[in-house]
């Protein structure tokens, strides 16, 4: 195996500029251990001043390539970098599962599962419904383009470069920013998590491998989180920040970063999954444990989208507990298929603790039942009447909360506002009526995405992610208006319309 | 009629009074810790149960090592206390948490704190005081006025008044640090030619050594002066390594490095774990740091191993055997007479001092060193710890229902 990486990127012709720059770059070494396996990581940290060469570059690429280009052959080219690294074969791909699962934790199961979740939604016919989601035509971001709502013509742009900062809690997800950044025209620079700093070379090395002029707007680099000058350059040099991470980086972020940069923050968020009474039968009780404990299981519970609990509604067909019990059974099998991350003796400490006090309760009465938590701290199951929300600790700890109704849901759940993200809904087949009435609770609570069970990890690339238009909040508009709003109050503005005979404007 | 609770606290105590050295033997130790184990199975109830329900009753556990060991997360949420409520005198709470509703709570009845005095007493004279030398004892810290649920402002207080010279006393008030105060303290016993022992919390010291060099002050402390601390940070002063913890007592204070100590002490043990630094030859090699090597010594009557909470649960052994290889602390302390005296904690250690075959040399015959608070890695991405989310709260929906274990 390859025991020294590299984690960041460079366009060869920016590393050719770079090198007659003094003191440009300094290698960052670092080990990743676990168990018997090593991995050396070297990471081409920038100086500032390379940093705002690097910047200048990418803007320039920006120009001269991603202008040029249409957005449909930009696309043509993410779907190609999807397709091969759909492929189990492909040699960056191997070689990110084995790195990426040395340098995590994860499982070589998950890191190669978390790459089908993410590239699948990552293909052609995403990205264009994507972009027509947000923008309404993907075309207008290569011309002036009719439009009919406004009587005239539009056109949007993209940023320059986007700056990107990235976290590691999902491995392989960083390509996303990537892919929204050159949907949009936009030239990318991005700041990889020491945490997982691997996914994202390789992916620029994709993109390189099918359009060298395409991955020559990309550049990866890392800087440690500290080193304020570098991240005083990185802010100066981009015209449009998204950033992952937690808590105190977004807030130290939001401080730090100039007031006029305009910012995407994708910060903490957490999910749950809601069962209600008729969804919950002895025919479909084995199936439906199944998709919770796969949406419990996948990222090892450590992605925002991960629920934290499941709230199961009481009297029906089949109890909160025998549904918590068949989860342990699907738990079980889902840690067999998608093994759970190797933890380090301090994370491990936590979930140790945790099933100790667990026990504890149970034994002493309280209304807590340990269904399965194996030794091995694969995974935990536990039921738990009515107590007030925790967050979970993640590394698949399933709770089952029984409730009696929706409206005690929304009162245990109450916590979680500001936070909650992802709601699995599990609601009889075709039953609009609940899927509205439980939809517009939720939505009420802050959710952003609400899907059937079994599908939590995987959010479309049309998704609002955080509820937000990811793409459409990039772009600017341009508007050619060809009528004085008063026209469009005429008897017949679609003749009106028809009469002025919009075509392209090139 | 003496109860079985004062009964086994005299035999500890008579226990403690015999040892030195490494003590009498593992099996000595063993039988006293069983018998220990057997009562406080009758007489706590949440470690009953939890020892039932993990198929752990004195009847099938016949070797100390296997005594079940109580989560220091469950003193948040159980009464753990031998004996009936009325009884309890004194309850110590843990501090440093975020958050108030999560703090350890621990109990002591007047016999209890008698054998900790013992226990704490005992520990000094062998470890911080034992060239027999009185000192004025200046302590960095609230006394027990200002900080009645402190047990480490109750350990000081019992070593002041056990071993400290005329003058010894709390630096701290309620107002907080006053510096001038203490320098004043200090130039006293320079003058003086007083030996002092500094001890405090870690944290405060490092205060105290940043507010000394803002005011360019430097002692150079009478010969058989010393430092204790104990503590950690906890988030109150910035955190540094205990490599330069020691450099900066050095600097500011002129004491050697061999006398400046770290003690590990926790809410839920009545002994103390000090910090044994030798300058033998062989230790200092192995230990590849200083001129002096330092590892944490358990007294004879707290026997201590590192577990691998991966393991714990399997059927296989959880003991950590090998030096250098990181595992929880896990302490069997016999002056835990009325709470379990098997504490599992969620802090990371080492065994230091490795065997010829590299087996490490167990806490009688070697040491371990903390190597900190386990705690799961920061809040990785958009994911969320629980340690974060409940610093997120408010008060009021930070309780889970409880404020901590009452009894």
């Amino acid at each position: 195996m390859l025991n020294q990486v590299r984690a960041c990127w460079l366009p060869p012709q920016l590393d050719d500029q770079l090198k007659r720059l003094s003191n440009a770059r300094a290698p960052l070494v670092r080990q990743y251990s676990r168990d018997d396996e090593e991995v050396t990581v070297v990471f081409d940290v920038l100086s500032p001043n390379a940093l705002s060469l690097t910047c200048s570059f990418l803007r320039d690429r920006q120009e001269r390539v991603l202008r040029e280009k249409s957005v449909y052959d930009i696309a043509q080219v993410l779907d190609l970098a999807a397709q091969r690294w759909l492929d189990p074969a492909y040699e960056l791909r191997r070689q990110a599962i084995q790195q990426i699962a040395l340098i995590t934790g994860f499982s070589a199961e998950m890191v190669g599962h978390s790459i089908d979740l993410e590239q699948k939604s990552s293909r052609y016919p995403h990205l264009i419904q994507a972009l027509s989601s947000e923008l309404g035509d993907p075309a207008y971001l290569d011309s002036f383009r009719p439009n009919r709502h406004l009587g005239g013509y539009s056109r949007a742009h993209g940023p320059g470069l986007i700056g990107a900062i990235f976290s590691s809690n999902i491995p392989a997800l960083p390509h996303l920013e990537v892919i929204r950044a050159l949907l949009v025209k936009s030239a990318c620079l991005g700041r990889v998590s020491r945490n997982e700093p691997i996914f994202l070379s390789l992916y620029a090395q994709t993109l390189f491998e099918i359009d060298p002029e395409i991955a020559s707007c990309l550049a990866v680099t890392y800087w440690d989180h500290d080193d304020q000058s570098s991240e005083a350059a990185f802010f100066q040099g981009v015209d449009h920040l998204v950033a992952y991470g937690g808590t105190a980086q977004i807030d130290r972020l939001r401080a730090t970063k100039p007031a006029a940069l305009e910012a995407t923050w994708h910060g903490h968020k957490m999910g749950l999954a809601y069962v209600t009474r008729e969804a919950l039968t002895q025919d479909n009780v084995e199936s439906l444990a199944n998709k919770i404990s796969y949406d419990f299981s996948i990222f090892d519970g450590h992605a925002c989208l991960c629920p934290q609990v499941c709230l199961v509604e009481k009297d029906g067909e089949v109890s909160p507990m025998a549904f918590a019990e068949e989860c342990a059974r699907q738990m079980r099998g889902w840690a067999a298929r998608l093994p759970p991350r190797r933890l380090e003796v301090s994370d491990a400490s936590g979930k140790y603790h945790l099933r100790e006090l667990y026990l504890m309760r149970e034994s002493m009465g309280e209304p807590v039942r340990v269904i399965d938590a194996p030794g091995d701290l694969s995974y935990m199951v536990v039921w738990e009447d009515n107590q007030a929300f925790a967050a979970s600790p993640g590394d698949r700890f399933l709770k089952v909360v029984p409730v009696s109704d929706v409206v005690e849901a929304e009162a245990y759940l109450k916590p979680l506002r500001g936070y909650l993200q992802n709601v699995a809904l599990a609601v009889p087949d075709h039953d609009l009526a609940v899927y509205g009435e439980l939809g517009r609770k939720f939505a009420a609570l802050g959710a952003s995405r609400i899907v059937p069970p079994g599908i939590m990890g995987t959010p479309s690339m049309i998704w609002h992610h955080d509820g937000m238009p990811c793409l459409g909040r990039l772009v600017r508009w341009c508007d050619y208006e060809l009528l004085e709003p008063e026209a469009l109050l005429n008897s017949n503005p679609e003749a009106l319309l028809d009469g002025l005979q919009l075509g392209d404007l090139q | 009629m003496k109860d079985e609770a004062e009964f086994l606290s005299e035999k500890v105590a008579d226990w403690m009074n015999r040892a030195d050295g490494v003590g009498p033997p593992d099996s000595e130790f063993g039988a006293l810790a069983l018998d220990i184990f057997q009562f406080q199975f009758r007489a706590i109830e949440p470690y009953r149960k939890l020892c039932q329900r993990l198929g752990k009753t004195p009847d099938r556990v016949d070797a100390w090592q296997d005594i079940p060991a109580v989560s220091t997360n469950a003193f948040k949420h159980f009464c753990l206390f031998a004996g009936r409520p009325e009884r309890i005198s004194r309850t110590f709470k843990s501090s440093g948490t975020s958050n108030a509703a999560h703090c350890s709570q621990s109990y002591f009845s007047s016999n209890g704190l008698k054998l900790m005095d013992i226990a704490i007493e005992r520990n000094a004279a062998r470890m911080l005081f034992a060239e027999g030398r009185d000192s004025r004892i200046l302590a960095l810290a609230p006394s027990p006025e200002y900080a009645p649920a402190s047990i480490m402002a109750y350990g000081m207080s019992r070593l002041i008044q056990k071993y400290g010279l005329k003058g010894s006393g709390f630096l701290l008030r309620a107002g907080g640090m006053d510096v001038g105060w203490i320098t004043a303290a200090l130039d006293d016993c320079v003058a003086q030619e007083v030996p002092v022992s500094l001890i405090g919390s870690s944290f405060g010291f490092v205060n105290l050594f940043d507010a000394l060099k803002d005011a360019g002050r430097k002692f150079a402390l009478a010969p058989g002066s010393r430092l204790m601390h104990a503590g950690g940070y906890k988030g109150r002063s910035r955190e540094i390594d205990p490599k330069e913890f020691i450099d900066l007592a050095s600097a500011r204070l002129g004491l050697p490095d061999e006398r400046i100590i770290n003690l590990l002490g926790m809410t839920e043990l009545a002994s103390q774990i000090y910090d044994q630094v030798s300058s033998d030859k062989k230790a200092v090699e192995a230990s590849h740091t200083s001129t002096t090597t330092r590892f944490k010594k358990p007294p004879p009557w707290v026997r201590t191993l590192l577990i691998d909470p991966r393991r714990a649960g399997l059927d296989e052994s959880p003991f950590i055997t090998r030096a250098n290889q990181a595992g929880l602390l896990r302490h069997f302390d016999l002056a835990n007479v009325e709470r379990p005296l098997a504490i599992q904690t969620d802090d990371l250690g080492e065994w230091r001092l490795a065997q010829e075959n590299g087996d490490a040399l167990d806490g009688r015959r070697g040491g371990f060193e903390v190597l900190g608070r386990a705690r799961s890695a920061e809040p990785r991405g958009c994911s969320i710890s629980l340690e974060e989310f409940y610093r997120l709260q408010p008060a009021d929906a930070r309780r889970n229902g409880k404020e901590g274990a009452e009894c």
